[in-house]
């Protein structure tokens, strides 16, 4: 299903670059499509495509929101005389080992105020997040993981199954 | 009205442009020239949007497209030598 | 309408100025990285959504959006490869970042080597 999925997608794509919804463009499209799917076969997700359009609305008003929130402190940055300056790199666990959550979430990171991801460890579920003005530990923490459950609240996971998510202790 | 706000749109990003060469000159390391460069293609993309809104000519959207693409490929692919060769 | 377009414009032209000038003033690659991910990106937004509301193709406004959501998702991959890329190759970070023991042994692990 999920592979049907994405040609799909990837055809719409395919359509739009060309302007022209044609059946030789449509057909074309698939083609390319499928040899991309074919060549790449996409994870075995968990979440087989649901997601709850509410809570997707939510967390996306909470990312742009974000993201201009980023914008002007980035300009305050700018403008003001260089001091308190106190970067730091901050490991952060989350609760998902699901690899599509992960990239989401970093994803996401680096677009709001002051955090940029620079790695993510898949195995034990942490990303790697540089901080311009470190605040606190804990204050960053959790603005990632409110992320983290805002996303998982859009776009729910299948029950522990074989991923790698963990029990929490 | 578009005209003008069109003509500011072009000077500001001519002058991020500028902004974005000069870092890449005065650098301090491939990683910083390299982010600069995909900021520099960032305002080309937004400079062809201008000018396809503009003059109303579809081709500078596509060559828009290709823009985008490169510099996400090119950022990544120096990624990788960096992390091969060391900075 | 035209007055909304025109408006993005300009603001997402500051925006980009905005980022050109975070370059030149932070010190370190990681910082200079904030600056390019976040106003650039929400910059190109704007000036694409502006453009968008001018042109009078739906092909083209489609584009606009596609390239939009294209610059989400991979300026956040390219300031993490090169982020990763920089750290790994013991790039210097600025003297006052704070690195604990552990992130730096995760983090200095040599470059896996795809197939």
């Amino acid at each position: 299903m999920r592979h049907v999925l994405i040609v799909v997608w990837l055809t719409v794509v395919w359509v739009t670059l060309w302007e022209v919804v044609s059946w030789a463009n449509v057909l074309g499209g698939i083609v390319v499509a499928g040899t991309v799917v074919a060549m790449l076969p996409p994870h075995s997700g968990q979440s087989r495509g649901r997601f709850r359009p509410l809570a997707t609305s939510r967390l996306i008003t909470y990312f742009l929101w974000e993201l201009i929130a980023a914008s002007a402190s980035m300009a305050w940055e700018v403008v003001t005389p260089r001091n308190r300056i106190r970067a730091a790199v901050v490991a952060v666990r989350l609760t998902s080992g699901v690899s599509g959550v992960l990239t989401a979430v970093a994803n996401m990171v680096s677009l709001t105020p002051g955090t940029v991801t620079l790695e993510i460890d898949e195995d034990s579920r942490t990303v790697f997040i540089h901080v311009l003005h470190l605040k606190s530990l804990e204050e960053t923490r959790r603005s990632v993981q409110r992320l983290e459950a805002l996303t998982l609240a859009a776009f729910p996971q299948a029950p522990e199954g074989h991923d790698k998510t963990v029990e929490q202790t | 009205m578009i005209e003008v706000a069109a003509t500011i749109s072009f000077g500001l990003l001519g002058l991020a442009a500028l902004l974005c060469i000069v870092r890449m000159i005065r650098g301090g390391g491939i990683a910083d020239r390299i982010v600069a460069l995909d900021s520099l293609l960032l305002m080309v993309v937004s400079g062809l949007a201008v000018q396809a809104a503009i003059t109303g000519e579809d081709i500078y959207l596509d060559v828009m497209v290709v823009a985008a693409l490169l510099a996400f490929t090119g950022t990544s692919m120096v990624a990788n030598f960096i992390e091969r060769r060391g900075s | 309408m035209e007055t909304v377009a025109s408006v993005f414009l300009v603001a997402g032209s500051l925006l980009a100025v905005l980022a050109a000038v975070g370059l030149q003033r932070f010190d370190d690659v990681f910082a200079r990285m904030h600056s390019a991910t976040k106003p650039a990106t929400l910059g190109l937004v704007l000036v694409l959504t502006g453009a968008a509301l001018v042109t009078p193709t739906p092909g083209a406004v489609a584009k606009l959006f596609l390239v939009i959501l294209l610059q989400f998702i991979t300026a956040p991959v390219a300031a993490h490869l090169v982020g990763r890329a920089a750290f790994r190759a013991g790039t210097e970070l600025s003297p006052e970042t704070l690195v604990s023991d552990e992130v730096e042994v995760i983090m200095r692990r040599p470059p896996e080597h795809q197939d």
